[in-house]
């Protein structure tokens, strides 16, 4: 997958990320996802539609999503529970929707979030190609994977620039 | 002063709630998605309202659109994921005051808040 494909992402869970928990990403090498299911203790999946498919899923380990969410909501949630599914699905559709705003020529719409808990198999995640990207934060660690399917001409839109401004 | 606050997610009717009474506004008023702030805002009849666009059953749009129908002068702000330019313009066409993009700090959207509050008082 090209990098301007899925470095929108990138530069969007940085901003949201330090805007909304003031919480640095740093994104390890990204790889390839392989067919192999990846489990995560809870996942957050945004879809994207328009000229372009594609979707988005957030991974997080255990302790990296009970951290966040007590970022996001000043109170400890068990990483199991609905408050923390909110949470954290909540995270992904602004990541999702911020690097679709840079990716605007491509996708149209995100979906509402779709959270899986306990690293259940979710045979319609983000399928092979997408691309992992690890991410370290001082909350522990997460992944985003991405999956954009059918693209023509590359989404990426001239305005990235000035959209999110210097994220890095 | 009666404020509604409509967005699917719990976590960010949380955390807007808790902008407000920062603030010092008490009275305040969930609501989860378009249907459910129009049932409510029949009854409540809010001073402010801060609605998020992408929900279910009715959008933010939607909901503002009805909203205005019979709320011509209440103050609303989109607090919203949607940020491109387009969106932006549709939402004030429709009747919005003011427009948050997602991810705001608490600053931003306090600011935001007092900004919508005393132009809708001047005009």
């Amino acid at each position: 997958m090209e990098p301007d494909l899925f470095t929108p992402f990138i530069q969007s869970a940085r901003h949201v990320f330090a805007t909304m928990l003031q919480v640095e990403v740093d994104v390890l090498e990204p790889r390839p996802k392989s067919g192999r299911h990846e489990p995560h203790a809870v996942s957050a999946m945004i879809e994207l539609k328009g000229g372009c498919e594609g979707s988005m899923v957030l991974g997080f380990e255990q302790d990296a999503a009970e951290r966040l969410v007590a970022l996001m909501t000043g109170t400890h949630t068990p990483s199991h529970s609905a408050e923390c599914a909110d949470a954290l699905g909540e995270l992904a559709s602004i990541v999702a929707c911020g690097a679709k705003a840079l990716l605007s020529e491509g996708f149209t719409s995100a979906s509402l979030p779709r959270v899986v808990l306990d690293a259940e198999p979710m045979a319609d995640r983000t399928m092979p190609p997408a691309v992992v990207l690890p991410c370290v934060t001082d909350c522990g660690r997460f992944v985003i994977e991405v999956s954009i399917l059918g693209h023509g001409p590359s989404p990426v839109s001239a305005r990235r620039a000035e959209t999110l401004g210097d994220c890095r | 002063m009666k404020i509604l606050v409509v967005d699917d997610s719990k976590t960010m009717r949380a955390i807007q709630k808790s902008v407000l009474t920062q603030l010092g506004y008490s009275d305040i008023e969930e609501a989860s998605d378009g249907q459910d702030a129009l049932r409510k805002a029949g009854s409540y009849d809010p001073d402010l309202v801060l609605v998020d666009s992408n929900m279910p059953n009715l959008d933010g749009l939607g909901f503002v659109k009805a909203f205005r129908r019979t709320n011509p002068a209440t103050p609303v702000i989109m607090v919203s994921t949607e940020g491109e330019r387009a969106r932006v313009v549709e939402a004030i066409k429709a009747g919005v005051n003011n427009y948050v993009v997602k991810p705001f700090t608490p600053d931003l959207l306090s600011q935001r808040i007092q900004e919508t509050l005393a132009s809708c008082e001047a005009a």
